[in-house]
């Protein structure tokens, strides 16, 4: 069990040990690989403060100097609060890379201003972006020496709580952009980030399930994989899962692809309703509420697998 | 710094044909925001041609402007033309067919080194140069000119409490005060005064100056690149429009608007004078 953050973190400050061009800025926002990275290259670490704008902004003018910068706060601050800020440093074509930690209901119980369901709709809108959602440790550090190499203007989404390990990702599964789990011919479920623990938490438990399903985890979402497309076009059926309401969700970004080799009765999309949730009963309450929980994918397994 | 003052008259002269020439061009283009470019030329014109704007070295080594008020990006074209940075053809081209020039600057045009046009940014983005600049044992500075309407926005002073922080010496704040925005008055909308003691609260050393006059701008400009203590921000009192009968001091100046035939011929006949 890992944090992606920390393992997101710590290869950074790895590769800032001995690059110097690496600067790390954090809005007021830890972590214990904060910690030694602040103490490591205490040169290269600012804190700005609750200062989401300014914080964008000086990486812009940090980037334009030939720095390759992260960004890092609370996943609903460091995106929607510095909306424009992030439009102008695409424009500009800069290297920051955005770590928006603790998407989705990540934050349960904090209450809707904590949550950052509609984040994924603003990441994909920054024209010249690249979109990119972790579901696991491997994958977060993977991810982050991946962007130190090819630097670009990036938002890496990742869950805050602790999950588990999944499987050995490598910098150069962000060319292909996905990796699978399971080897089921008949339905696809498609998602990113937290959802994918879970799916894989439920074929884990449900084996007779895992039969007939593939689990695909976008990790890179924009640009969409190139041969995401065709590996689906396999299947029957495509399940899309997501912690974002439908205007921001995963589905609605993939289905122009997907409906060039499949009926819209064939591509069953989940996401959030569109409202504000202030459920206090933890984060499986607001996804039941939402009526994305596992026993309700597994019962359209079910129908659809008959 | 010892100030020559036939210097400073050769260059308020040269700076009123240079200024000239750049409305000529503005009336082929027909748009633009004329009042916010006359209110800041004179001392672009003093930061060019006064040489304050280190650009001859390597281009790593040279200094940032940023032209945070993005809508008088204008006002330094003419003098990135003649420092040999934008083509001529641009120029030329510029409201008759394609070229690279744009009402708003961006960094695609050379000499132009931060994209600019949305409000409040500047001041971070200068904050972020200074930083990789120290980082660097580099010493060249981020010039930023900001409109007194940029302090409306919260990432304005998100910003000057960073660069007051980290003692940012290297950023040089010039504020444009010409006490127009487009629907008029600052104290008719939200009062910004006093800014030297808002300024001096957020631990800014600060001179008044009255934006038109040369000597002034000279000596401002000098007492930016002279701060080693503190960082440094130059209040500039201009006026909106200047140079233009019908449009000094008028909020209505900041757009071009539908200028008549006669009004562009009285806009270049006082600017000719």
């Amino acid at each position: 069990m890992n944090f992606q953050r920390d393992a997101f973190i710590s290869t950074i400050n790895d590769l800032a040990l001995t690059n110097k061009q690496i600067v790390f800025l954090s809005a007021d926002f830890g972590a214990p690989a904060l910690d030694r990275l602040r103490v490591t290259v205490p040169d290269q670490f600012f804190h700005l403060g609750i200062s989401e704008q300014n914080l964008i902004d000086v990486a812009i003018g940090l980037a334009l100097k030939g720095k390759i910068v992260t960004t890092y706060a609370m996943a609903p601050f460091i995106s929607l609060r510095c909306a424009e800020q992030h439009k102008i440093a695409a424009m500009m074509e800069l290297p920051i890379i955005n770590l928006i930690a603790g998407v989705g209901l990540g934050y349960a119980n904090a209450g809707p201003t904590h949550y950052a369901t509609e984040d994924f709709a603003l990441a994909l809108n920054t024209i010249g972006s690249t979109v990119i959602t972790t579901a696991d440790a491997p994958t977060a550090a993977a991810c982050a020496k991946h962007l130190i190499e090819h630097p670009k203007f990036c938002f890496v989404r990742m869950d805050r709580a602790q999950g588990q390990d999944l499987s050995d990702v490598t910098p150069s599964s962000f060319e292909t952009g996905y990796r699978t789990f399971y080897s089921g011919k008949k339905i696809a479920i498609v998602s990113h980030g937290y959802m994918v623990l879970k799916m894989h938490n439920m074929l884990e438990q449900n084996q007779n399930m895992s039969a007939s399903v593939t689990i695909f985890d976008v990790f890179r979402s924009k640009p969409i994989p190139s041969m995401l497309h065709k590996d689906l076009s396999e299947f029957d059926h495509i399940i899309i899962i997501d912690e974002q309401i439908e205007k921001s969700s995963l589905g609605l970004h993939l289905l122009p692809e997907l409906m060039k080799s499949h009926q819209s009765s064939q591509i069953h999309r989940f996401h959030l309703s569109e409202a504000f949730m202030f459920g206090n009963d933890g984060r499986e309450s607001l996804i039941k509420e939402a009526g994305i929980e596992e026993d309700v994918i597994a019962q359209l397994i079910a129908d659809l697998s008959t | 710094m010892q100030v020559d003052s036939k210097k400073i008259g050769d260059m308020e002269k040269e700076g009123k044909q240079i200024r000239l020439k750049l409305f000529k061009k503005l009336c082929q283009v027909q748009e633009g925001h004329p009042g916010s470019i006359l209110s800041i030329f004179d001392i672009v014109n003093v930061l060019y041609a006064g040489d304050f704007i280190r650009l001859d070295a390597d281009a790593n080594l040279n200094d940032s402007f940023i032209m945070s008020k993005g809508h008088a990006a204008a006002a330094q074209y003419p003098f990135l033309v003649r420092k040999g940075l934008i083509a001529e053809k641009d120029w030329d081209n510029w409201g008759v067919c394609e070229s690279i020039l744009r009402v708003f600057g961006n960094n695609r045009i050379p000499g132009i080194d931060v994209t600019s046009g949305s409000l409040g940014h500047g001041v971070g983005i200068g904050a972020g140069m200074a930083l990789a600049n120290r980082m660097e044992n580099n010493d060249a500075s981020a010039w930023i000119v900001i409109s007194e309407g940029e302090l409306y926005e919260g990432s304005t002073w998100e910003a000057l409490l960073f660069v007051a922080h980290h003692n940012l010496t290297s950023v040089k704040i010039i504020l444009d005060v010409n006490r127009n925005m487009i629907l008029g008055r600052p104290e008719d909308c939200v009062g910004l005064e006093s800014l030297d003691a808002k300024m001096q609260a957020f631990n800014f050393d600060t001179l008044r100056i009255d934006g038109h006059a040369y000597p002034d701008i000279f000596a401002g400009l000098t007492f930016l690149n002279e701060a080693t203590e503190k960082p440094r921000v130059l209040i500039a009192d201009t006026i909106k429009g200047k140079g233009v009968s019908f449009m000094e001091d008028q909020a209505a100046s900041h757009y071009w608007g539908n200028l008549s035939e006669e009004q562009m011929a009285q806009m270049i006949k006082d600017l000719s004078q």
